[in-house]
């Protein structure tokens, strides 16, 4: 074993280790605003992962994506709603407990036989290497041209829909001073081209 | 297996980064006065009493700027392999480009109007 | 790759339906912002002119010499452009239907219209999309947007929580479908091609590998979440039941057909190793459908839950035409999807203009409807009929066509539970038209009491009633002038390699199974027969 396989063992245990316990964490803590900087973890380990698989892009773009907007957007959304509540004690809860773990346990098992026992074809094209994402970039602008396209459209609509969602109606009736400060009032309707309301 | 020898750096610059923390409160712990009085229990030592737990409800301003950065986050992603392959795509791909980006400024357009970028 | 060498390979002319109905997206979006309230009431009309002028141009692509797009990201064969073709109708026909309800909802039209067209859009794709990362884009299009439309009423919580349940269902469904992909990518050692996945496989492979049956549970797990197939319906009652009507209205028809088009695309040519299992596991879905889909609806009370569990047993028939495999089982799909947008829409648009009118979904609250409202009531009633399968209705047509190819490749079985089912369905259906039509004016509920049908000069109500009177009309005659469509479907199955290359081997196998005599007929011998078998009922 050299040096780089050397680092690479290791820098894949703890990477792994990493990955699993913040999961766990994210799944099993009541602290929501923990699970959710757990998740900042799991990103960045799984983007660690990308390192070491030579996909230095997607190791990046996982860190920019994920950790830099998808989970600071989770955690705003966490302390949007900022609402303590007490949950009644459901009974017999460990009953779906179990059951879920039984079903996660056995898919994992299954999948984990699957991937030890199958000959997987490991493809013997020379790594791209540094020039990944220029080779990222050929694909895309020639056989993953449709999807390309189509992601923007996605996109747009995603930003379109989330705006809608997340404006507050102008309502003028309903207009609260304390509210104001937290919420974002919508612009009145004649600006934002809404159709006629008639009364009926 | 390992092409990219150039990360054994890395991981020695990520071992060396993530000693630092422990090292300086470790030493700290080993160098200050050991002292437990109810002071030192409080958030700032000699400072104001702090008012009002820290975790505030958000105002959703903050919500609709990481949304907008969310989209525009992925879009620069999508647009980095465009801007280094650029010079072996040509014409094609820049009119391509310049589709993808039309449309999602359609949105930035949208976003604006319509006063999610607003802060008042 | 030189730049003008790709630009002949793209062969983007395939695409221009799709190009036509993003235009009419930016069109709304860029009029909505410049024009303001103005020009807001004419942006319908824009969209659904968009989306006929895609439905023309997709008339036009019909039998293309070279549907191969996008260097195979896209086939625009012409099973592809029949189900465009159906999802793009049902969009046109549902547009007509929301502007009475968004108007009275107090919610933005642009959007609600950029987000539906956006949803076709996806559909639209989804039916021709020959390669992983395209089926997934445009099918997280299509369902980004659908979860959007769900929750569009922010200020109803049963529309909350439509949106919420769909968005986690579906989330959770995409993923496990992604999961069965990404493992169709690993076997075939890095293609995405659809059939360069099947070749790699069956090259590298003697016998089907575990990981491939183990990708083909987890992307049908996805396709049913889509299709609403049970038991992965659970989603449906709760989510048909919240969100607004006309999105409801679109899911059942568009949706639904593009799940089908995906379906059929992906499992015929990724899993040729696996046919016998996707069959057995289809077969199973299809049986489930069709009982507990129809038994369950007998218990509602609310109409349109109602009408999601009917929609429920719909795709359970619907799968019978996809697990036999003949000629005749896939042209039956097309013909059936045909009627099934028209009666289903026309169903819904009853709904709506009932309760926009009454504010109830309730069905005890149609009792006595015939007496304040003859029109409406046959217009349902026509509807519900067919649904239910009563001659001369289209329904009918669609329904025997489908058992007809069912009992001609001898799955007995599976006709047998699709009659009982349908015997049962009617019961549910009957029980609506009778309650409307039957009950003496005491009887009246206090809905109907306080009902009054002189509204037809407010905003949105007129395409309201374009929108009901095209699909009643459709649902009422396309049975008895089903030749035309009859062809199209046949000629749509008959032109597409895809299909035929499948059939030959279905063919060879339904052949030798025991106690089959008579082998399956040509093509057009089968449509004549199904016509005049058809007639002569």
């Amino acid at each position: 074993m050299n040096l780089a396989e050397g680092v690479q063992f290791v820098s894949l245990v703890i990477l792994g280790g990493l990955m699993i316990f913040s999961a766990l964490g994210v799944v099993l803590l009541s602290n929501i605003v923990y699970s959710a900087f757990l998740l900042a973890l799991t990103f960045i380990s799984v983007s660690g992962l990308y390192i070491l698989l030579n996909a230095g892009f997607v190791a990046a773009a996982q860190v920019l994506v994920y950790v830099g907007a998808v989970n600071v957007l989770i955690l705003f959304g966490i302390m949007l709603v900022n609402k303590v509540e007490v949950f009644s004690e459901v009974k017999n809860a460990w009953v779906g407990k179990a059951a879920t773990g039984a079903v996660c346990a056995g898919l994992f098992g299954l999948i984990g036989t699957m991937v030890t026992s199958h000959p997987w074809a490991i493809s013997t094209a020379p790594a791209a290497g540094d020039k990944a994402i220029e080779v990222i970039g050929q694909h895309f602008f020639s056989d993953f041209l449709l999807p390309f396209e189509l992601a923007s459209i996605l996109l747009l609509v995603a930003l379109v829909g989330a705006i809608v969602l997340a404006r507050r109606e102008f309502l003028p009736d309903l207009v609260a001073p304390q509210q104001e400060a937290l919420t974002l009032p919508e612009r009145p309707r004649e600006l934002v081209a809404a159709g006629v309301r008639d009364e009926d | 297996m390992f092409v990219l020898s150039g990360y054994e750096y890395f991981l020695g610059f990520l071992i060396i980064s993530s000693l630092v923390p422990v090292v300086a409160l470790g030493a700290s712990k080993l160098l200050r006065p050991a002292s437990a009085g109810p002071a030192s229990r409080t958030t700032y030592e000699s400072g104001c009493e702090p008012i009002g737990g820290a975790w505030i409800q958000f105002n959703i301003r903050y919500y609709m700027f990481a949304l907008v950065f969310v989209i525009f986050d992925v879009e620069t992603v999508f647009l980095y392999p465009w801007a280094v392959a650029f010079h072996k795509l040509g014409l094609l791909g820049f009119v391509e480009a310049l589709i993808f980006i039309a449309i999602l400024v359609v949105g930035l357009v949208y976003a604006w109007r319509k006063g999610a970028l607003e802060w008042s | 790759m030189d730049s003008a060498n790709i630009a002949a390979q793209l062969n983007a002319g395939i695409i221009l339906p799709e190009g036509i109905v993003i235009v009419t997206i930016m069109t709304i979006i860029i009029t909505d912002l410049i024009g303001g309230r103005a020009v807001t009431k004419w942006l319908p009309y824009v969209a659904i002119a968009g989306l006929l002028l895609a439905v023309v141009d997709l008339w036009g692509q019909w039998a293309a010499t070279d549907p191969i797009a996008f260097l195979g990201a896209f086939n625009g064969d012409d099973l592809s452009v029949v189900f465009r073709g159906i999802i793009a109708l049902s969009a046109a026909v549902t547009v007509p239907m929301c502007i009475r309800y968004i108007e009275r909802s107090g919610t933005a039209l642009a959007e609600f219209l950029a987000i539906l067209l956006t949803a076709t859009l996806g559909g639209m794709f989804l039916s021709g999309a020959d390669e992983l990362v395209t089926v997934f884009v445009s099918l997280e299009t299509l369902s980004i947007s659908s979860y959007l439309l769900t929750g569009y009423m922010k200020r109803d919580p049963r529309s909350n929580e439509a949106a919420l349940k769909y968005l986690l269902i579906g989330a959770a469904s995409a993923a496990i479908f992604l999961y069965g992909m990404s493992l169709l990518y690993g076997l075939s050692g890095g293609e995405t091609n659809l059939s360069l996945i099947a070749s790699r496989i069956a090259e590298d492979n003697a016998e089907a590998p575990i990981g491939l049956i183990i990708a083909l549970v987890f992307v049908i797990a996805g396709i049913a979440f889509k299709v609403a197939a049970v038991p992965f319906h659970q989603w449906t009652p709760d989510v048909y039941e919240g969100s607004p009507t006309p999105v409801v209205a679109f899911l059942s028809v568009g949706s639904k057909a593009a799940g089908f088009a995906l379906a059929i695309r992906l499992l015929l040519t990724a899993f040729p190793m696996v046919s016998e299992q996707w069959r057995f596991v289809f077969t199973a879905l299809a049986i489930l459908s069709m009982v507990l889909g129809n038994v369950v609806a007998l218990a509602q009370t609310s109409m349109k839950r109602l009408l999601a569990y009917s929609s429920i047993g719909q795709a359970g028939f619907l799968m019978i035409g996809f697990i036999i495999g003949t000629d005749a089982g896939y042209s039956s799909i097309v013909f059936y999807l045909f009627i099934y947008l028209f009666m289903n829409l026309g169903a819904f648009t009853c709904v709506i203009l009932f309760s926009l009118r009454t504010g109830t979904d309730q069905i005890s609250a149609y009792s006595g409807l015939y007496q304040k409202d003859p029109l409406l009531t046959l217009s349902l009633s026509l509807c519900l009929l067919s649904l239910g399968g009563i001659p001369p209705l289209a329904g009918f047509f669609g329904k025997i066509y489908i058992f007809w190819a069912g009992w001609q490749s001898g799955a007995y079985t599976l006709v047998l539970v699709g009659l009982i089912t349908s015997v049962i369905s009617i019961y549910y259906y009957i029980r609506v038209v009778k309650m409307m039509v039957v009950k003496e004016p005491q009887e009246m509920s206090d809905e109907v009491k306080a009902y009054s049908d002189n509204d037809w000069a407010l905003v949105g109500m007129r395409p309201l009633q374009v929108s009901l009177i095209l699909a009643v009309t459709v649902t009422a005659l396309a049975g008895v002038g089903a030749n035309p469509l009859l062809q199209l479907a046949n000629s749509a199955v008959a032109q597409t390699p895809l299909l035929q290359r499948s059939v030959l081997i279905r063919n060879a196998e339904i052949a030798v199974q025991p106690g089959h005599e008579s082998t399956p007929m040509a093509n057009d011998a089968v449509a004549d027969v199904a016509v005049s078998s058809v007639t002569i009922d």
